[in-house]
């Protein structure tokens, strides 16, 4: 019972990691928040349900609808941010804020407003034990997507020329400017993985919690825990953040499922309280 | 997020006019239209809360919805649980709502900007979970059972009343608004939303004013949720849904922040076409948030920013 709870509350932080990540670095890049996230994380999972409907294999739709959902990400950021650059920052998140309405009723328009559900890929169907316990594998595949994503963020992030590039975009966009560090091309390319990543994590959690429309809030809503409490603008706060907030939630839900949301929300007080940034602020 | 320009008088004229537009709906209206107008007076309200707290105190809830549930609940138990009278349950919801608004106030007003919209935006969407799951309060079914109060001998349950009763406390909260507005604590609040390090430096106590306005919205807000539970007799956890204060936001930007009366205007407008387009077509939300986009971007102002226009270009020509 312990180890699944421990495994089920890794894989939600896991989810979580994957909304956070790409949210918490285009805040620190550009200082805006964009509140549509959840509405890609929502399509990432509605392309990848058309995507598997028609060719029947889920690794199509695990591999499409992430490139898919971050080619939307670049569209919207070509269209609309590129456009608005100037104007005052409240101004940009109210504007993502109105895309949230339009992500939504698009969603109802094109694939109805049933709910839909998506059969765990073959390899993953059969349940695995661990330590006497049965447990699905197709959730620790989820957290093995989390923890490949992670690696490969820290190493390019941390290791790489380009990641430097991004640190010191968020550390001080004018003097990285100044320097000559293209910080248009990052913010540009940063806001696209992270539409990405949003689209890989609705994918990724489709066979898990089913496609409907409405996902969005309710995950946008504990990414934005996420990024508060971890701090904006760190890789390392998104983690920790979604670590802390996947584990209070599923431990909330096993210990006071009365006071489940409370727990969260509790959390996210005390963090605010002492640390008004969030854990690990960059800003 | 910057506050439309000022104008006293304009602000004013603009209230008087949507006033009188509404005594005439309600003398001449049926019973649909009576509940359509109480239905607006009922959101203005919420949008005046939210157009305080945005405009003078530069803090955008995205939860304040919240508060409106917070309002309508309280008035649902009070009423039915205690067997309170319902004038007096509105009124004490309004003081549970300032107490309530106060003291989240005073936790997160230290936040600001993105970081605000994000806390409220969280606050409101686990209120609506936590109503949603409560069997105290009734769950996903809500409680119902509520009634109207009986004042001066006359039963508010008659539509026609409760508009007027409705009106009459627009007229008080807008009268309310209007003078903190002008009051030093509306001018403390105006410094600190444009600069509220030099403020803090002066020794003014920004987060006690934040707090404190942080508080009246929130106590509008609920009076707005006390009355919408007495206009519809049940209150259901939809009542505190994120697209309700989604919806008070752009009843705000598309009047004009910080313009009060414009706020008004707002919740007219977008409420009739709200209710007119879910009745033709069944993507009105994709209409709603294309128009939000298109005022976000072209419309700075609002339509009080175009009514100002209009009233510079009348004076210019005259």
């Amino acid at each position: 019972m312990f180890i699944t709870e421990i495994l089920n509350a890794l894989q939600f932080s896991m989810t979580l990691f994957l909304l956070s990540v790409g949210l918490t670095i285009v805040f620190g890049l550009m200082k805006i928040v964009n509140l549509a996230h959840g509405t890609l994380y929502m399509l990432g999972a509605y392309i990848g349900l058309s995507i598997w409907t028609f060719s029947d294999s889920f690794w199509l739709a695990f591999v499409f609808a992430p490139i898919a959902t971050a080619i939307l990400g670049a569209l919207l950021y070509k269209v609309l941010f590129k456009f608005i650059q100037r104007v005052d920052p409240m101004r940009q998140v109210l504007l993502t804020f109105g895309l949230i309405y339009i992500g939504l009723d698009s969603v109802r328009l094109i694939w109805g407003s049933m709910s839909h559900s998506i059969t765990t890929p073959e390899l993953f169907s059969n349940p695995i034990n661990i330590f006497g316990e049965t447990y699905p594998t197709y959730r620790l595949f989820v957290i093995l997507v989390g923890i490949t994503v992670l690696l490969i963020l820290y190493f390019v992030l941390e290791k790489t020329k380009m990641g430097a590039m991004v640190r010191a975009s968020v550390d001080d966009h004018e003097t990285s400017q100044m320097l000559g560090i293209n910080t248009e091309k990052i913010l540009f390319y940063t806001f696209s993985l992270g539409c990405g990543l949003a689209g890989l994590a609705g994918v990724t959690v489709a066979p898990i919690v089913g496609v409907e429309a409405g996902m969005d809030m309710e995950v946008l809503v504990l990414t934005l825990i996420v990024v508060v409490v971890g701090g904006p603008g760190s890789l390392k706060g998104a983690l920790i953040g979604s670590l802390l907030i996947g584990f209070v939630d599923t431990f909330g839900k096993v210990f006071f499922p009365e006071l489940a949301l409370i727990t969260i929300y509790a959390a996210m007080a005390l963090i605010l309280i002492f640390k008004p940034g969030g854990m690990y602020s960059r800003l | 997020m910057n506050a439309v320009q000022y104008d006293k008088k304009l602000r004013l004229q603009l209230f008087i006019i949507l006033c009188c537009s509404a005594i005439f709906v309600n003398i001449f209206g049926d019973y649909f239209t009576r509940f359509l107008l109480s239905e607006i007076i009922i959101l203005s309200l919420f949008a005046m809360s939210l157009d305080f707290l945005a405009g003078r105190g530069g803090m955008i809830s995205l939860g304040h919805a919240m508060f409106l549930g917070i309002g309508a609940y309280s008035t649902a138990i009070l009423f039915i649980n205690f067997n309170i009278d319902p004038f007096l349950c509105s009124l004490l919801a309004v003081v549970i709502g300032l107490i309530i608004g106060y003291l989240i106030g005073f936790i997160i007003v230290k936040t600001d900007g993105i970081f605000f919209i994000m806390i409220t935006l969280a606050l409101g969407e686990m209120f609506h979970s936590w109503a949603y799951t409560n069997d105290f309060l009734g769950g996903s079914d809500g409680i119902s059972g509520i009634l109207r109060p009986k004042l001066l001998g006359m039963d508010l349950n008659e539509p026609l009343f409760f508009s007027y009763y409705l009106l009459i406390l627009l007229i008080l909260v807008y009268a309310f608004l209007a003078a903190v507005t002008d009051s030093p604590l509306g001018r403390n609040l105006d410094a600190i939303r444009q600069n509220s390090g030099r403020v803090l430096s002066l020794g003014g106590s920004v987060k006690l004013y934040k707090s404190a306005s942080f508080g009246i919205s929130a106590a509008i807000a609920s009076l707005a949720g006390s009355l919408y539970a007495q206009l519809n007799g049940f209150v259901s956890p939809e009542i505190s849904h994120w697209t309700v204060s989604g919806e008070g936001l752009i009843m705000i930007i598309v009047g004009g922040i910080g313009s009060l009366s414009g706020a008004i205007l707002g919740a007219v407008v977008v409420h009739i076409i709200q209710h007119e387009f879910s009745k033709l077509v069944d993507w009105w939300m994709l209409l709603m948030g294309g128009g939000f986009i298109l005022v976000v971007l072209f419309l700075k102002e609002g339509l009080w920013g175009l009514i100002l226009k209009f009233k510079n270009y009348i004076i210019e020509n005259k």
